[in-house]
C-alpha cells in the first residue's frame, strides 16, 4: 500500500523497515489470521467496517450479510469505538455463530485490523513523502 | 468471565495458538527492535492502557 507520510523515510521506502523484523512478523501474523478457521468473507467484512469506522475507507454497511457476519461486524465496530461497551447480548450472539477457537482468531484479527488502520491514519500526511506500508498484499 | 481459557491455557487466545504465537512475535519485535528506547515504549503502553481503561 502506498501512502504519504510525515515520517522521515526515503521516497518509496518501506515504513515497516524502520523496525527490524517487525514487517516480516506482522505479515506472518496477518497471513495467519486468514488460515485460522474463520470465514474470510467475515474477516473481510470486519476489516472494511473497522477501516470505515476509523475513517480510512468509505463503507456502506453490512446490509444483506448473514447473521454471523452481522454479529462479527457489530463486534468490530464496538471494539473500535469502546471495547468495554461490548454487551453480554453481543457476546452471547457471537457464541451462537462462532466456536471458541474462531472467536479467539476473530478477536485477534479485529485487533490487528484496528491497529493497522490506526497506525496508517496517524502516520499519513497529505503532501508527505510517498512511502510503502506493506502488509496485506505481501 | 465471558470467555474462559481452554484447559491448560492462561488466556482465551490459547484457543488459537498459531495466531497467538504470531502475535507474540510481532509484540516482541516491537519491544526489542527499533530506535525508540524501552522506557519510552512503556510510557506509551501505560498511557494507551489508561486511555482505554485496560487493567494490564
Amino acid at each position: 500500500m502506498v501512502f504519504s507520510t510525515w515520517l522521515p523515510v526515503e521516497l518509496g521506502g518501506e515504513v515497516l523497515d524502520l523496525i527490524p523484523g517487525a514487517g516480516e512478523a506482522l505479515r506472518e501474523l496477518y497471513a495467519s489470521l486468514w488460515d485460522a478457521g474463520v470465514d474470510p468473507a467475515v474477516l473481510d467484512a470486519c476489516r472494511t467496517a473497522i477501516e470505515s469506522a476509523i475513517g480510512t475507507r468509505p463503507h456502506d454497511g453490512a446490509r444483506g450479510a448473514d447473521a454471523a457476519t452481522q454479529a462479527a461486524v457489530m463486534f468490530s465496530e464496538q471494539y473500535v469505538v469502546d471495547a468495554h461497551g461490548v454487551t453480554d447480548a453481543q457476546a452471547a450472539g457471537l457464541h451462537e455463530h462462532f466456536t471458541d477457537d474462531q472467536l479467539a482468531a476473530l478477536t485477534t484479527a479485529i485487533a490487528t485490523f484496528d491497529a493497522l488502520a490506526r497506525v496508517r491514519a496517524v502516520l499519513a500526511a497529505a503532501g508527505g513523502t510517498p512511502a510503502m506500508f506493506t502488509v496485506e498484499e505481501a | 468471565m465471558r470467555f474462559a481459557p481452554p484447559p491448560g491455557g492462561t488466556s482465551f487466545f490459547d484457543y488459537s495458538p498459531d495466531v497467538f504465537r504470531a502475535f507474540n512475535v510481532v509484540y516482541g519485535r516491537l519491544w526489542s527492535e527499533g530506535s525508540l528506547d524501552q522506557p519510552t515504549k512503556e510510557v506509551a503502553r501505560l498511557r494507551n492502557a489508561r486511555a482505554v481503561d485496560c487493567g494490564i
